[in-house]
């Protein structure tokens, strides 16, 4: 039975790659990746038997979800082909990992002879938690991905912590290769403005929110946006930031 | 040492004043896109060098709803 092992990078380069993860990229017969730093693809190249990058594949089309879908084909396709083959994605594979959780329901529902195993990665939120002095096991922790959180209702409890990912690319379903897009992109500013009027309804105007980066090199510091809640349609959201809103009571 | 050497010292050796990311400046750069402008030209020198070449693209987006 060939074997994939779905694995995350962490996000700061190799200083959260963990020693397990380094061994199964080490040992795996083809190493297939899809990261967001290119010292980190370089790492991989110079320490797989055999390494595939998946950047061609994922910046050729324009929808995310057409892409994930065609990486999802190209991994099985070589996993197929490889006793041990592992798929690297950065942050954590199970963490705003579209392409991770389609791999595993695939793989289930066909079983052609591959089993899968994940293993974990430090994520965004670990750093966040980290960087913000946060212990979610006071107060509890709610945390949405951006435009889940504009089409659903969900029920927001003020006095818990609470993160939403991708919210500096919410509204966009594209594949991005220019970041400088982002800032002039209408459907983005109107999906801000909805994510505050959202908000608004349970936190009041001048509550303190982060825009948070986590590092992703040794020695570089996080990045940190303390805004009014009210201000959050006027500021120039980074591309990697989570939004945490602190609890109110 | 090039920038992606040093990233792979000082992941390793996090306390080390000595090796710093930029060596014209006493700081760390204070964004990841002025490490990533190093790294895009250590790794064109790689690249004449060796053939090698590193795609500077970053696929930051991983998740989309509704699939």
């Amino acid at each position: 039975m060939n074997r994939l092992v779905i694995a995350g990078s962490g996000i700061k380069f190799l200083s959260h790659l963990t020693f397990e993860v380094q061994s199964v990229i080490q040992k795996s017969d083809c190493v297939l990746y899809l990261v967001n730093d290119p010292a980190m693809k370089k790492w991989i190249n110079d320490h797989s038997k055999k390494a595939i990058s998946l950047d061609e594949i994922y910046f050729g089309f324009n929808k995310r979800s057409q892409a994930y879908r065609s990486l999802s084909r190209e991994i099985i396709k070589i996993t197929k082909d490889n006793s041990n083959t592992c798929f690297i994605t950065y942050g954590h594979p199970m963490l705003m990992s579209s392409i991770s959780l389609m791999l595993i329901n695939e793989l289930k529902e066909k079983s052609d002879g591959i089993s899968v195993e994940v293993l974990p990665g430090i994520s965004s939120l670990d750093c966040l938690l980290c960087d913000l002095n946060i212990d979610p096991g006071t107060g509890g922790i709610q945390a949405y991905e951006s435009a889940e959180f504009i089409d659903k209702d969900y029920y927001i409890n003020s006095n818990s912590h609470f993160v939403l990912w991708q919210i500096g690319v919410v509204g966009l379903d594209t594949i991005i290769s220019d970041e400088s897009i982002l800032l002039e992109n209408k459907i983005r500013y109107q999906a801000i403005v909805t994510i505050k009027r959202k908000l608004l309804v349970h936190y009041p105007e001048s509550h303190l929110v982060i825009l948070y980066v986590a590092s992703m090199y040794p020695t570089l510091l996080y990045e940190r946006i303390e805004i009014p809640l009210s201000s959050l349609n006027e500021v120039d959201i980074p591309r990697l930031a989570s939004l945490y809103v602190p609890p109110y009571c | 040492m090039n920038t992606y050497e040093k990233l792979v010292y000082l992941a390793s050796n996090p306390f080390d004043k000595n090796v710093l990311l930029n060596q014209l400046s006493n700081e760390s750069p204070r964004s990841y896109q002025v490490v990533l402008k190093m790294l895009d030209i250590d790794f064109k020198k790689d690249m004449m060098a060796y053939q090698t070449s590193i795609d500077m693209r970053q696929a930051c987006e991983t998740k989309v709803v509704g699939i």
